[in-house]
């Protein structure tokens, strides 16, 4: 029983954690974002290229 | 149980990458105005024309794609000065005389309410040996040698719409001349007679009329029944601005006539 407790607990604390997907979510979008407005104002500078 | 760190860095690298691809889709459909946001220009009264007709001088802007590509790829991508690309003009099978430069113009006529007639240029191509083959087949040339010819609107500064200018000068260099906010310092030196050796490009005809720049974001009225409008545009082998004309026709409506298109 005691051998069974401690593989479940090895097991949940590997797992890929939601808190960590979301705040993942954020940041890649937000990455994105950020990105697009970079090469838009390269884009659009007159010095660019 | 608590989550482990590594846990929590796994969950974050599966959703940047979820949330990266996400966006990627959304900027293109449900959030496209928030990253493009809508040239809108306004309600604006234009007036009334009778009549349009739109001829073709040439739309052939180049001959091969697979050339015009390997040419753009070879000095360096898509954002490389256009001044500066060495194009293709001998060996092309396809290509008029070897050359891979052909260009886009077209004569536009129009007719005021009150019966007068205008011609407008819309671009002038690329291979001055082209158009002036194109001018000839047309009549154009001689439509600029009378002065027939009231304006020419340069769409964009894109080597196949702009860089046969010395086309038109050389049979009319005192035209008036428009052309959308954004042009480079080459575009205007080409006008006045510069040479650009290793995009092959020159104009041994300065010109000596009236040269317009029309602000981006707003109707510009041309004639009764007539206007452009200008976009702030960035695109491909840095070029920066374009520009479109519009028609109110009595009893048809609006007609828009365009050079490329890229943004309007």
């Amino acid at each position: 029983m005691d051998e069974n407790k401690a593989l479940e607990a090895k097991d949940t604390s590997t797992a890929i954690s939601w808190p960590g997907f979301f705040a993942g979510v954020v940041l890649g979008a937000f990455l994105f974002y950020i990105t697009i407005q970079i090469v838009t104002a390269l884009m659009f500078s007159k010095t660019a290229a | 149980m608590g989550v482990s760190r590594r846990g929590f860095l796994k969950g974050l690298a599966l959703g940047g990458t979820t949330g990266y691809l996400a966006m990627a889709g959304a900027s293109s459909t449900v959030l496209k105005d928030v990253f493009i946001p809508p040239a809108s220009v306004g309600d604006f009264d234009i007036g009334t024309c009778k009549s349009v007709k739109v001829t073709v001088v040439s739309e052939t802007s180049w001959f091969s794609n697979e050339r015009l590509v390997k040419d753009m790829k070879d000095a360096g991508g898509l954002l490389v000065n256009q001044y500066i690309i060495p194009w293709s003009n001998t060996g092309v099978k396809e290509g008029y005389n070897g050359s891979n430069a052909g260009g886009y113009c077209a004569l536009i006529d129009l007719e005021l309410l009150d019966g007068t007639k205008k011609k407008i240029l819309l671009d002038t191509g690329w291979n001055t040996e082209w158009m002036d083959e194109c001018f000839k087949r047309e009549g154009v040339d001689k439509m600029l040698k009378n002065k027939e010819i009231d304006v020419l609107v340069v769409s964009h500064e894109h080597f196949d719409h702009f860089w046969g200018v010395e086309s038109v000068l050389k049979n009319d260099p005192d035209i008036p001349i428009i052309v959308p906010k954004g042009f480079y310092k080459e575009g205007f030196e080409l006008l006045k007679g510069a040479k650009y050796p290793i995009a092959q490009v020159k104009n041994e005809f300065p010109h000596k009329g009236s040269l317009e720049v029309r602000e981006s974001g707003k109707v510009h009225p041309l004639f009764p029944g007539c206007a452009t409008i200008s976009f702030d545009s960035a695109i491909i082998c840095r070029v920066l601005g374009e520009q479109g004309l519009v028609f109110n026709v009595k009893d048809k409506g609006l007609v828009a006539i365009t050079g490329c298109c890229h943004r309007e």
